[in-house]
């Protein structure tokens, strides 16, 4: 028994509880199935393909395609971060089509025939929709930026931040090179991320991977760093700043 | 600590945790198999938990009202009356859908179909937080964990499934294969399966979760401040992390957010009033007027083919007993169903879709009095049939309850007028908290069962 178990890899009851889950979903199942089964069939296993494997990765995509296309402008930024402010409107937006793109794109037909109301006023209505949510976001960019002290002139920022801009998302770099895939959904923050990736290429380069290098490079900027020839303009002021106000931002970073 | 010093310290911690994990993952799998290819700092068991408790808290109601929803159908009472008949062991819960209160059916399907809009930005998150889960590697460690994953697949492809179907039905754009009924009722079924299982094999991880990181700590931390998760067995939190653009409070703000921007636009259509203009993007946010019978329609005459000529001065109700027993049916026309006692009754009208319309008062003949007048004195069911041709509601079977209610009434008028065609002139069946498909339009023969 206990060799069986160890085969299995968990409890007896986890066997249980999942022999009855599929007790009752095939249960279900048959008759789901019994009128169209490959159409059913279909439709189940493309709600999960669509949405794990095309939806996310799309709105990912579209995620890390503004950061990287805006990171280019970065000097001309302000320092406030700004994704969120563009984000969650444009998500917002998108949420809304996702749940009534039917109504919006007019795609049922009898909709009029069925119901005497008009179809015409949806994709206005979304539109107005969408223009007041960026106009809000605008809005509380503005108010943020109004309240934050004047932030130092941004440095220049030569070419090598910008070979860094577009992460490959395709093609995940090999496990053996320095700088680790990008997560697709996940935006970063350009700035600090570069920063990390200084640290990362500097006390990696320096130390071979030791601990010690980095520890060292915490405490103060040291010679790595600069011999890394990476970090441009005055240490620190471009990078560490915006986190600053971040943290005296307080929730307002978050309260669109 | 002064604020230079705060992201001094905070910025290299993370950078040394990201090159430890290199290390650590160097010969990993490449592309999303690999962990390190998920750089959210702020995936992990907390913020998964709570995600998850919160649709713990409401799809549990989406799946209770819709049960009910179908309940309200009396799918028992007829064959005609049911919309998956082979349904076996799943009607074990069927029972005799009651009258009272008259909103019942009306709060039942607002609830289900306007909660249901609501957690869409919920389970997206949710489902977002787990990803990672999808590509995790080795994909099979031994058999538990395959039949585990297997189960997440039910779950996943339930929920989806279930919130696609419900959503297209609603917008009357009906791609999905075979009858709606069919699919969004076993399809529930299939959900609900996949998420107790789920409920059952990670209550344990989630309460122990919820308890590692404070709520109230969690609400006070913002972006510069948010820290990646301590490394956990679920392997949801990345070895790589990258900065963070938004904490773990912005994200639950973010999906609250959608959730009640979805609310705000849609909810209109169910409370009816002058609150259905808000409901902007929702199928019957729109008002039609103010008159009598300017409330919502959702099928017209002209749709299911019901023509003026039918309805007009030759038009007669054929009232009498099913199966042809009794005495030979009555024909009554219009005029003498008006000369019979009149009774007025204040009744919504709701849809399965969600949208409903407030009280509007119907004026006709109670149904037990054409029950009598038929010679049942007791009747169990009552098949009222529709001059509508095709269509699975051109007919429905009512139970003994809903026909002996006082307000259940064969309409002749509404709020003062005539029926307009479109609400079902000259005559339709309406009984309090009853779907709005079972109160028959263009009623042209009733027949009722003795018990």
């Amino acid at each position: 028994m206990r060799r069986q178990l160890r085969w299995y890899g968990a409890s007896p009851l986890h066997l249980l509880a999942l022999l009855a889950c599929f007790g009752l979903a095939g249960y279900a199942a048959t008759r789901l199935v019994s009128s169209h089964p490959v159409a059913v069939a279909v439709w189940f296993l493309g709600a999960v393909i669509g949405h794990d494997l095309l939806l996310m990765p799309l709105y990912s995509l579209a995620d890390r395609s503004v950061m990287a296309a805006l990171r280019h402008r970065e000097p001309q930024l302000p320092a406030t971060p700004w994704i969120n402010y563009v984000r969650v409107p444009a998500a917002l937006s998108g949420l809304l089509f996702l749940v009534w793109f039917p109504l919006i794109l007019r795609l049922q037909s009898p909709y009029h025939a069925s119901t005497t109301l008009s179809a015409d006023p949806y994709v206005w209505h979304w539109l107005a929709v969408t223009g007041t949510l960026f106009l809000l976001s605008a809005v509380a960019f503005a108010v943020r930026l109004r309240r934050q002290p004047r932030p130092a002139p941004p440095p220049e920022r030569p070419a090598a931040a910008q070979e860094e801009a577009g992460p490959d998302l395709e093609a995940g770099p090999p496990a053996d090179t320095v700088r680790p895939p990008a997560d697709p959904r996940e935006g970063d923050q350009p700035t600090v991320q570069e920063d990390q990736d200084h640290a990362l290429d500097a006390g990696e380069a320096a130390a071979d991977g030791a601990v010690a290098g980095q520890v060292q490079r915490e405490s103060r900027p040291g010679p790595q760093q600069e011999a890394a020839g990476e970090d441009q303009g005055p240490p620190d002021q471009d990078h560490h700043q915006p986190a600053a106000q971040q943290d005296e931002a307080g929730p307002a970073d978050e309260a669109q | 600590m002064t604020e230079d010093e705060k992201p001094r310290t905070h910025r290299p911690a993370l950078a040394r945790l990201a090159a430890e994990a290199r290390r650590r993952y160097r010969g990993e799998m490449p592309g999303p198999f690999g962990r390190s290819f998920w750089r959210s700092p702020i995936r992990g068991p907390w913020l998964t938990s709570v995600l998850g408790l919160v649709l713990l808290a409401g799809v549990p109601v989406v799946f209770v009202t819709g049960l009910l929803s179908y309940a309200a159908y009396n799918p028992d009472l007829a064959r005609i009356n049911d919309t998956t008949p082979g349904k076996g062991l799943l009607g074990f819960y069927l029972f005799s859908w009651p009258t009272h209160p008259v909103w019942l059916y009306r709060v039942n399907q607002g609830l289900h179909v306007t909660l249901g809009l609501v957690l869409i930005p919920i389970l997206l998150a949710k489902l977002w937080s787990v990803l990672p889960k999808l590509f995790e590697w080795p994909p099979l460690r031994s058999p538990a964990h395959a039949l585990e994953r297997l189960s997440l697949l039910l779950l996943v492809g339930g929920a989806v499934f279930e919130f696609v179907t419900g959503v297209l039905n609603i917008q009357q754009w009906y791609k999905f294969p075979g009858s709606f009924y069919t699919l969004h009722f076993y399809g529930g079924w299939v959900f609900i399966a996949g998420l107790v299982v789920h409920v059952v094999l990670k209550g344990r991880t989630v309460i122990r979760t919820l308890r590692s990181r404070g709520l109230i700590a969690e609400l006070r931390t913002g972006t510069a401040a948010t820290q990646p998760e301590s490394p956990d067995a679920s392997e949801l939190v990345s070895p790589a992390p990258a900065a963070p653009t938004i904490s773990r409070r912005g994200v639950l703000a973010f999906a609250g957010a959608g959730s009640l921007l979805v609310l705000v636009l849609s909810v209109g259509q169910s409370l009816g009033g002058p609150l259905r203009r808000t409901a902007l993007l929702a199928p019957h946010g729109q008002d039609l007027g103010t008159g009598p019978n300017d409330f919502q329609i959702n099928q017209t005459a002209a749709e299911v083919g019901v023509s003026a000529a039918e309805t007009g001065g030759s038009w007669r109700l054929t009232l009498g007993q099913s199966g042809g027993t009794g005495p030979p049916p009555l024909r009554l026309s219009r005029a003498e169903l008006l000369a019979m006692e009149q009774h007025t009754a204040s009744l919504p009208i709701a849809c399965v879709e969600g949208w409903s319309s407030g009280n509007q008062a119907w004026t006709g003949v109670r149904l037990r009095d054409l029950a009598r007048m038929a010679g049942v004195s007791q009747p169990a069911s009552l098949l009222a049939e529709s001059l509508q041709r095709g269509g699975t509601f051109r007919h429905g079977v009512l139970s003994a309850g809903q026909i002996m209610d006082p307000d259940s009434l064969l309409a002749l008028r509404v709020n003062g007028a005539d029926l307009s065609l479109d609400h079902g002139y000259p005559a339709r069946v309406i009984v309090p908290a009853n779907p709005g498909v079972h109160n028959t339009k263009w009623v042209a023969r009733l027949s009722f069962a003795s018990s």
